[in-house]
């Protein structure tokens, strides 16, 4: 097998593929795609809460310095669902964007001890 | 066999070479020698001209684009916009060393003062607010072009950054540089290094990945898919977004960092900016 043909398998199975839901355990099925993860999450009592939550978490992570563009439009998608009425489709779009919030955090707690790691 | 072995496991983020405390010039040597054990065929000059150090065909094409180069109109204007007086009668040139001409390789400079990275393009829009004018966006337009101006004017000077390591603060300015870099971030997990060191010289699409060393020299650049001359700042704007991460300001404190320790990696090429890249 051509070896560059066999580095881009090693990416695609792990390294630079590496997906945040893999790398991070927030739910036993973290191996999950993260829509699946979401889905299996009890959805909040409300869209209010649920967006509370959910800037709060991206807060935390933006205060990192590692928030994730995904859960941004998230948010905004949340809130164009509150505003059309579907509270059911805002409170999952919210809960997404808290999850988001949370695995960004976490990425930045990891790397604050592994970035070293890499230095070459 | 054992080259593939090696490859994998600089792809896979195993082969950790020192701890990341080892200071300035270590890192730059280090660097350095990373890249030329990686592509030994390929003189180090060769590393500011990015994808093209060691791709033929899209050099060629890039050389071609170069005989009427797309960046030569922002230069023009940024001359224009760079000797036009302020209402005061003042003008860029009273701000900076030698009237501003071929100063571009001091720049990014740790200011004791602010204690914080001074950019070429920050040092611009403080000239401007010292003489009562407005600052200018940092993304696009004028400034881009005054940036451009004064690297065409700079072009052949060696980059000469320096950190010194008898300064706390400049050392933690280029510590937090150095720690973005080699920090994944955004959902797709990826750190600066992930692309340029793990898997440099491997096509992301249709382009190999330049390596580190080299990579700030020629800036601005006009980006042929942006249509548009773009300063360093907005091209690390474009790679937190496409690794999904929300990006920081252009002139943050964070890539400012990044600024200073990107460009300390590259002391000691040769500044041939403004360039093109796809």
């Amino acid at each position: 097998m051509n070896w560059t043909y066999l580095i881009l398998l090693m990416l695609l199975v792990g390294g630079c593929g590496q997906s945040a839901e893999r790398e991070y355990e927030l739910t036993p099925s973290n191996s999950a795609p993260l829509s699946v993860i979401t889905d299996e999450l009890t959805p909040s009592a409300s869209y209010e809460e649920a967006h509370a939550a959910a800037v709060m978490a991206i807060g935390v992570a933006a205060n990192k310095g590692h928030a994730w563009s995904t859960s941004d439009s998230l948010l905004k998608q949340a809130q164009a669902a509150a505003v059309d009425g579907n509270e059911d489709r805002a409170i999952q779009l919210a809960d997404q964007a808290r999850v988001q919030g949370e695995l960004a955090a976490q990425q930045a707690d990891t790397e604050e001890n592994v970035w070293q790691e890499k230095v070459l | 066999m054992i080259r593939v072995f090696v490859i994998i496991l600089m792809a896979t983020g195993l082969l950790a070479t020192q701890p990341a405390s080892a200071g300035p010039e270590k890192d730059l040597q280090a660097m350095q020698d990373f890249y030329q054990k990686r592509f030994p065929n390929v003189a180090p000059e060769e590393f500011a001209n990015g994808l093209y150090a060691f791709d033929e065909g899209a050099r060629a094409q890039w050389l071609e684009l170069e005989d009427f180069p797309p960046y030569e109109i922002a230069v023009e204007e940024g001359e224009a916009y760079f000797n036009t007086p302020f209402a005061n009668g003042n003008s860029y040139a009273d701000c900076f060393e030698n009237n501003g001409l071929s100063i571009k390789q001091n720049y990014p400079y740790f200011d004791n003062d602010t204690s914080k990275v001074v950019t070429l393009e920050l040092a611009i829009n403080q000239c401007r607010e010292e003489n009562g004018e407005q600052p200018l966006p940092y993304l696009r337009g004028e400034l881009t072009a005054i940036s451009a101006y004064m690297a065409y004017t700079s072009r052949g000077n060696t980059i000469n950054v320096q950190v010194p390591n008898d300064n706390p603060k400049a050392l933690a300015a280029y510590d937090a540089g150095k720690q973005f870099y080699y920090s994944r971030r955004g959902q797709l997990n990826f750190s600066c290094s992930s692309c340029h060191v793990q898997v440099v010289g491997l096509s992301l699409r249709a382009d190999p990945i330049s390596t580190t060393v080299g990579q700030v020299t020629h800036f601005p650049a006009y980006r042929t898919v942006w249509g548009e001359i773009v300063t360093l700042h907005r091209r690390f704007v474009e790679c937190n977004s496409q690794v999904r991460a929300r990006p920081f300001e252009s002139q943050s404190d964070e890539y400012r960092n990044l600024e200073y320790f990107l460009t300390y990696m590259s002391n000691g090429f040769e500044l041939n900016g403004p360039s093109s890249r796809r």
